[in-house]
């Protein structure tokens, strides 16, 4: 039987991408036709055999990062990047021997408390002896460790920016406590120079006071004994 | 809000409205569309080229390409097009210049030839007295990723693109700037093709489903 169904058509109708009056018609001509069945079972049992070919997870490592690079971007994964692009080379060549580098020197950085810290040793921590007997620098990552490690550098920044937040916030009202502490002190130091101020002139005048009461009543002593013999008791009497 | 609840709702948002952010200063924005696109233009790329690290480089160029040129998008709504059609174009360049290295490499044809003849007799040993390759499943995927290799380009892109990125016929006529009839007697020959390489390495169906 000779069979004028194009190649195009059994294809379409294969991965079911046909409008239905077209459907209805291949159907018909189908059911009589073995050159078309037999071609059908060919699509069938090659794209069968694809089938057997899985998804993998890929490794790209791919991260894209603000070209000009603030502080934070330091956290960051180092990876390529588009600016990296460009000198991929020599770039990622440093890259990985500052990595390898850090894990020869079991670099290792933490954020806690407000406090930085920063081991670089090159004798392991006593207590991940054990756990570093298999090197994890030189093992696949698996993607979920990939991803969690991302997500702890995210908590990593996160933390630092909350906690660098928080901190200025304190320092701000440190201060504000420290200036209002600051002006309370001068003021009453000013107070009290003022006060030992009041208290001097107060002494010192009074001491002009009682001074000038001395002369005054020395004057009126003297002022009496001159005029009074004349007057009360005169020698004539 | 936290982190975490930031990521989820970004991953909540459509391409466009990433590539909206993205050009307006948000990098990370441009993380999200790699995140959400890595695996499956990994997957079509490998089986296109046939090798892991080549695919990898060429994912990273065309994600690279793709984040220099966004601006240039007409259509945001169909970047995943335009990243395989970017794709595409860096893979054809690729197997240009591999074309000129190997055509006068008798050597390495013929080391591939003895390869494919290992893995296959891999594979027909393998079902009864290798229990371990069989949970992995390691040869027959190979098997079939080598079999890709056989057949023409412009075949072999078209079968990835329909059986394993699922596209309609139309769509991938789009990314191909190929018409959608094209496009089907592609796929129809390409198939054909391929069932003739089975035949010639004496790959049945069942060898291959044994190991599923
Ligand atoms: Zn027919």
């Amino acid at each position: 039987m000779n069979c004028d169904i194009s190649k195009e058509l059994l294809v379409s109708y294969f991965y079911d991408e046909m409008v239905d009056e077209e459907k209805t018609e291949f159907e018909n001509h189908l059911a009589h036709c073995s050159t078309c069945q037999s071609e059908l079972e060919m699509l069938g049992q090659t794209t069968g055999a694809l089938k057997v070919c899985p998804d993998e997870e890929p490794h790209l490592d791919l991260h894209f990062i603000q070209e000009r690079t603030g502080i934070l971007s330091v956290f960051k994964p180092k990876l390529p990047t588009a600016v990296w692009a460009r000198t991929a080379f020599g770039l990622t060549a440093s890259v990985a021997v500052v990595l390898l580098l850090l894990a020869l020197v079991n670099f290792e950085a933490g954020y806690s408390n407000g406090d930085f810290s920063m081991r670089v040793s090159f004798l392991p921590r006593p207590d991940t002896v054990a756990q570093q007997t298999e090197n994890r620098f030189t093992e696949p990552v698996s993607r979920r460790e990939f991803e969690n490690w991302k997500m702890d550098t995210y908590r990593l920044i996160e933390n630092v920016v909350t906690d660098v937040e928080f901190r200025q916030r304190n320092e701000n009202q440190a201060t504000l406590t420290r200036f209002a502490r600051d002006v309370e002190a001068q003021r009453r130091q000013d107070l009290q120079f003022l006060g030992r101020g009041f208290e001097t002139l107060q002494v010192s005048s009074e001491n002009r006071f009682r001074e000038t009461d001395a002369i005054l009543n020395e004057l009126i002593l003297q002022a009496r004994s001159t005029r009074n013999p004349r007057s009360k008791f005169s020698p004539n009497q | 809000m936290k982190l975490t609840e930031f990521l989820v709702w970004r991953n909540r948002m459509t391409d466009a409205q990433l590539i909206d952010k993205f050009l307006n200063g948000h990098v990370s924005a441009f993380n999200t569309l790699v995140w959400r696109w890595e695996k499956s233009l990994y997957n079509f790329v490998l089986r296109y080229m046939g090798d892991r690290e080549e695919a990898k480089d060429i994912c990273q160029k065309s994600f690279i390409r793709a984040y220099k040129k966004l601006g240039h998008l007409q259509e945001p709504e169909k970047f995943s097009t335009w990243l395989y059609q970017i794709a595409v174009n860096i893979c054809r360049d690729e197997l240009k210049r591999r074309k000129r290295r190997t055509l006068f490499s008798l050597d390495a044809m013929q080391a591939n030839e003895n390869g494919v003849n290992s893995e296959i007799a891999a594979l027909k040993s393998d079902g009864k007295s290798n229990p371990e390759a069989v949970a992995e499943n390691r040869n027959a995927f190979e098997l079939i990723r080598k079999a890709l290799q056989e057949i023409p380009e412009e075949q072999r892109v078209v079968i990835i693109m329909k059986e394993y990125q699922g596209l309609k016929f139309t769509e991938i006529a789009e990314v191909l700037e190929i018409s959608v009839n094209t496009t089907k007697s592609r796929m129809y020959y390409g198939l054909s093709a391929l069932r003739k390489v089975f035949n010639k390495w004496e790959i049945s169906e069942e060898m291959l489903n044994y190991e599923l």
